[in-house]
């Protein structure tokens, strides 16, 4: 009988060692390749411009695409992508008294960069990288670092993921006859005075979280926000009209402190339908205090075929900085005409579709094609329509 | 919109977050799962992260909206004052 023991245990420890090696083996085997590619089209329209004050026209447009590369090999994962926001804004016409087809149109340009390591025998992914973006009145460079770890027996997942944004706000470098950066940009008829000393901004944002998976059809997480933002977190060319006439460049503290949790709920319901529930909270030291609830249900039609509805609704207070056009006292510290730092209700309503053509196919020339649509609306009377493309393509090593 | 402002200031996030804490901390005693019981939970869908296209709508809902979510990609960088 010992010795029957003996053996049993030999054959559980070689059994569970080799299945280890397996696994471990399969994570080196690992050699995928593969571009995404994507289309953001964005049209916004609303009448309570901070450019002008919190009057005038909120018209936008932004056309965005990018590409992503990522290449998996063995433990190891990398990760580029560059895309572009071509943007074609009404508002940020109206910095200069006479509206120009070079102030019109605009483009933030970005790539991010990321090496990331997976440690089987610890259970730990991380990935280190960076990023950069440009304006014509913006520059913004972002290191980060994440870490994630998942349980023995993984059911639970907890990370955490730091960014930082070094950002400058002079404008120039994309001006052919500068290069470089310059001055910071007011609106024409208050150019007369420096507004500003400093035209740094930098944030710190710390996002942790824990996924606990609850059943074979449950997966609830919780994740929180933390965020330091110094330097100048006004924009120098937003207008604040006092009550007394006089017209001033808007003007917001120097310090922001912000904190956000989000808490999700995922659920399997039945054979083909999905549901993701989740809860916000946000607050910040403006005063500002947001609370979110949204709402997705996904249907699978087939293994290659889903599709998606999703809503969301959004409250928000003002921040004590915040007054309308021509509500502002004058001599008060600090004062904006920003209708996004105001007191307003949202809705987001969308639908989506996800297609897997060549599922099941030896070869599959692209391996998804996802599209997106919303509709959102906010109280002040601001609406806007995003329509999102998607495609990701495998690569053959 | 007083109704709106009265449920948005008694919701402060760090209250949030301790009783959020708690109800994770009562659901974490559930049962182990084998491999072949993770089909539903393993599926891509039921991750936590966004896509791509979902990525975008976050990042305007950001500026638009004055908040920024938990585990949202933006937090800065880029002006978003148009």
């Amino acid at each position: 009988m010992r010795q029957f023991f003996i053996l049993a245990s030999l054959i559980v420890f070689y059994c569970f060692s080799k299945n280890t090696r397996a696994q471990n083996k399969d994570s080196l085997k690992v050699n995928k390749q593969k571009i995404d590619v994507v289309y953001n089209h964005y049209i916004q329209d609303g009448s309570n411009s901070a450019v002008t004050g919190g009057i005038g026209t909120e018209k936008l447009t932004v056309y965005g695409p990018s590409l992503r590369y990522v290449k998996q090999k063995g433990r190891n994962t990398w990760d580029i992508k560059m895309g572009s926001d071509i943007i074609s804004s009404a508002s940020t016409d109206k910095i200069d008294s006479i509206p120009s087809s070079a102030s019109i149109l605009d483009a933030r340009t970005y790539v991010n960069g990321s090496f990331g390591r997976y440690q089987p025998k610890k259970r730990i992914s991380w990935d280190i990288g960076a990023g950069a973006s440009i304006e014509s009145d913006y520059f913004s460079f972002s290191p980060h670092f994440g870490i994630s770890k998942v349980s023995s027996n993984k059911m639970r997942t907890i990370e955490a993921q730091f960014t930082a944004f070094i950002d400058d706000l002079r404008w120039g470098r994309l001006d052919l006859v500068y290069l470089r950066p310059v001055m910071l940009i007011y609106p024409d008829e208050l150019r007369d005075r420096e507004w500003f000393s400093i035209y740094r901004r930098q944030s710190y944002n710390l996002n942790t979280g824990v996924t606990q998976i609850i059943n074979k059809r449950n997966v609830v997480g919780l994740f929180l926000f933390a965020s330091r933002q110094n330097g100048l977190l006004s924009t120098p060319f937003h207008r604040v009209y006092f009550n007394n006439d006089s017209l001033a460049v808007e003007r917001l503290p120097n310090e922001r402190v912000r904190i956000s949790t989000t808490l999700k709920w995922n659920s399997f319901i039945a054979g083909s339908w999905i549901v993701k529930n989740a809860l916000d909270a946000y607050g910040d030291n403006f005063g500002v205090r947001g609370f979110a609830i949204s709402h997705e249900s996904i249907f699978k039609v087939s293994s290659k075929l889903s599709l998606s509805g999703d809503v969301k609704g959004y409250i928000q207070s003002a921040s004590r900085y915040f007054a309308p056009y021509k509500e502002h006292n004058f001599g008060s510290d600090y004062f904006t005409s920003d209708f996004d730092l105001s007191n307003f209700q949202t809705l987001k309503l969308g639908l989506g579709l996800k297609w897997k053509p060549y599922l099941y196919k030896k070869k599959q020339p692209l391996d998804l094609i996802s599209l997106r649509y919303h509709y959102f609306m906010r109280s002040n009377g601001l609406q806007s329509h995003a329509l999102s493309l998607f495609m990701s393509i495998p690569i053959k090593n | 919109m007083r109704l709106a402002s009265l449920i948005t200031l008694s919701i402060s996030p760090s209250r949030s977050f301790l009783f959020a804490a708690i109800f994770i901390i009562l659901l974490s005693s559930c049962a182990q799962l084998k491999s072949y019981e993770r089909v539903y939970v393993d599926d891509p869908e039921m991750q936590m992260g966004d896509e791509e296209g979902a990525q975008f709508e976050g990042y305007v809902e950001t500026i638009r909206g004055g908040s920024v979510p938990a585990k949202s990609k933006k937090g800065g960088g880029g002006c978003g004052c148009n």
